[in-house]
């Protein structure tokens, strides 16, 4: 492989990165802060305001489990993914029905850039740089105003943060609507870079949990960086082997990942608190 | 074997209910005789269903696991059946191979699977499930990628109804002594508390892993024989989301754990499904998105 070939695939994948990161920030906000799940990758099928879908998302939550987090978020994973897995299959049996196309795009934006033998997405550029853009926003909430301290209380000590009076279903509500409100615009971007179809959703989100279980709870950092390294590796393999079989290796590559460190890779065994 | 030791109290308690249940046998034999063949498809398909639910209920019930990967095998046995009987192998001959191959599979596969538990388990095996579709469209030499393998036609639909007949009994029979074996009451016990079981001596990992290999036999046996009705094995559809869900819904419906359960609900949802595809064909997923928020609700009241 020669450099120039090597560098291009290199940012390429970072840009592809991008979307994975922001699939995987969405959930980490949800899944590793307070242990929640969400069908995300099917809402990227949707091309809508992000507003509307935090508000879905809001709604969503207070309709059907709420009710249902009566204790620590662990005991909760298995019967929000049944949930969220059938309103996804509602969404997508709806979206076929309603919506008479099976397949959209759009056309691209932003010029391609070209930078010697060099070839840059104009698309993928904006949307990686959207990206560290909103996680740097995501960021700076969590760590300096009341609202994303009192998340991050509720994700280090259940117990502890509901005694001193954080309410665990009112912060669970305002993270699950920020990460369904990712999770569409994230669509957005995915809209103007591959088609989309209704079925699109179920790899997506899978690959991106188990870039969020991997990557351990209670950061945005490292399922951002887990994101653009996924990115990167697929377009890595797709070139020796074929785009086919760079969606299966990743897929079996990040299988066996969790299979050898269940607890992610950053926490020891004692901490972990999903599953 | 200790694993397999069976109160005989309870063959002996159940010997009355031979006479009816040999009726049964035979009247479902002769349906296909007596009403055509649209009886006799509607039948298998329930047939496999039963089998299905009764056998993911392995894992999905008396071990309690949220599992999505019975697909994966149903695929699996799909696919070898059906290059068998593409190379001239007699039907069960073919079935036999698919269960004897996918036997070190799911013995290979449950070594990693379980060392996950909850929602990461069943996120686990629904990419398992994945993998499997994506690995029969990547080798087109064999599987014939992904549009898929057809097989000469099915020229004795008895044989294969008689077969779908037999495995369904085997199957629920199989289930029903596992209730009350020593294997199922371990199951059980890992379900109620993993941590309490392993420490009265109970071998967690191999009761977990024998469940998965018990639970897999059957659906591949399915799978091959679903090949064989339709003569036609496409990965979307033998790897797909459906085969793992619907046992699974048929499982938690009723009371998983128990043989009538998975067997109640096998029957209730493949007569909705057979009813809703002759009326309302756009309605059938949203069906599963229904009830799947029902159980999970229901699963989330159970627990607090």
């Amino acid at each position: 492989m020669d450099p120039a070939t090597f560098i291009q695939l290199l940012l390429s994948g970072l840009l592809l990165g991008g979307i994975y990161a922001m699939v995987a920030v969405g959930l980490a906000l949800c899944f590793g802060v307070l242990g929640l799940l969400w069908p995300t990758g099917t809402l990227v099928s949707f091309i809508m305001v992000p507003l509307f879908f935090a508000g879905l998302g809001w709604l969503t939550f207070r309709c059907f489990l709420q009710s249902s987090l009566k204790r620590s978020p662990r005991d909760f994973l298995v019967p929000a993914l049944l949930i969220t897995l059938g309103l996804s299959f509602i969404l997508e049996e709806g979206t076929l029905t309603l919506w008479d196309r099976s397949m959209a795009g759009l056309v691209s934006q932003f010029a391609t850039i070209r930078w010697g033998q060099i070839y840059l997405s104009g698309n993928r550029l904006v949307v990686l740089i959207l990206m560290l853009a909103i996680s740097a926003v995501l960021q700076i909430w969590l760590t300096r105003t009341d609202s994303g301290r009192r998340l991050r209380a509720l994700s280090q000590e259940p117990t502890g943060a509901t005694l001193v009076g954080i309410s665990l279903t009112q912060e669970t509500a305002i993270a699950f609507a920020m990460a369904t409100a990712l999770a569409a615009m994230a669509g957005l971007f995915y809209v103007t870079l591959f088609t989309v179809s209704p079925h699109l959703g179920l790899p997506l989100t899978l690959k991106a949990l188990f870039i969020v279980v991997i990557s351990g709870s209670g950061s945005l950092t490292r399922p951002l960086a887990g994101g653009l390294a996924l990115g990167t590796l697929e377009t890595m393999l797709a070139a020796p082997f074929g785009a086919h079989w760079a969606n299966f290796l990743s897929i079996g590559l990040l299988l066996a990942f969790l299979c050898w460190r269940p607890q992610g890779l950053f926490t020891s065994k004692r901490e972990t608190n999903i599953g | 074997m200790a694993y397999l030791s069976i109160k005989t109290s309870k063959l002996k308690r159940s010997s009355l209910l031979l006479i009816p249940l040999a009726a049964l046998i035979l009247l479902l034999y002769l349906v296909p005789n007596l009403w055509g063949s649209y009886a006799r498809i509607l039948l298998f398909t329930i047939l496999l269903y039963v089998t299905l639910a009764v056998s993911y209920d392995v894992v999905g019930g008396l071990l309690g696991y949220l599992y999505l990967g019975h697909g994966l095998f149903f695929g699996l046995g799909a696919y070898i059946t059906a290059l068998a009987l593409k190379h001239g192998q007699p039907l069960p001959l073919a079935l036999l191979l698919g269960a004897s191959l996918v036997f070190p599979v799911a013995a290979f596969l449950s070594l990693p699977l379980f060392r996950l538990h909850g929602a990461v388990f069943a996120l686990a095996t629904l990419g398992l499930l994945l993998l499997g579709g994506q690995l029969a469209s990547n080798l087109p030499d064999l599987t014939g990628g992904a549009a898929g393998l057809s097989l000469p036609p099915n020229t004795n639909p008895m044989l294969t109804y008689s077969l779908a007949l037999l495995l369904t009994l085997a199957a629920v029979l199989m289930h029903w002594l596992l209730c009350s074996s020593s294997l199922g009451l371990q199951l059980n016990s890992i379900q109620e508390n993993e941590d309490m079981a392993e420490s009265i001596g109970i071998n967690c990992i191999k009761a977990k892993r024998l469940a998965l290999i018990i639970s897999a036999i059957p659906a591949a046996m399915a799978g091959g024989l679903h090949a064989r009705e339709i003569s036609f094995v496409i990965p979307a559809e033998a790897f797909g989301l459906e085969n793992s869900l619907a046992p699974l819904l048929m499982c938690l419906l009723f009371r998983p754990g128990t043989t009538w359960g998975p067997l109640l609900g096998a029957l209730t949802l493949s007569t909705a499904q057979e009813l809703i595809w002759t009326t309302v064909p756009s309605f059938r997923l949203s069906l599963y998105g229904i009830l799947l928020i029902f159980i999970g609700m229901q699963r989330a009241k159970r627990q607090a």
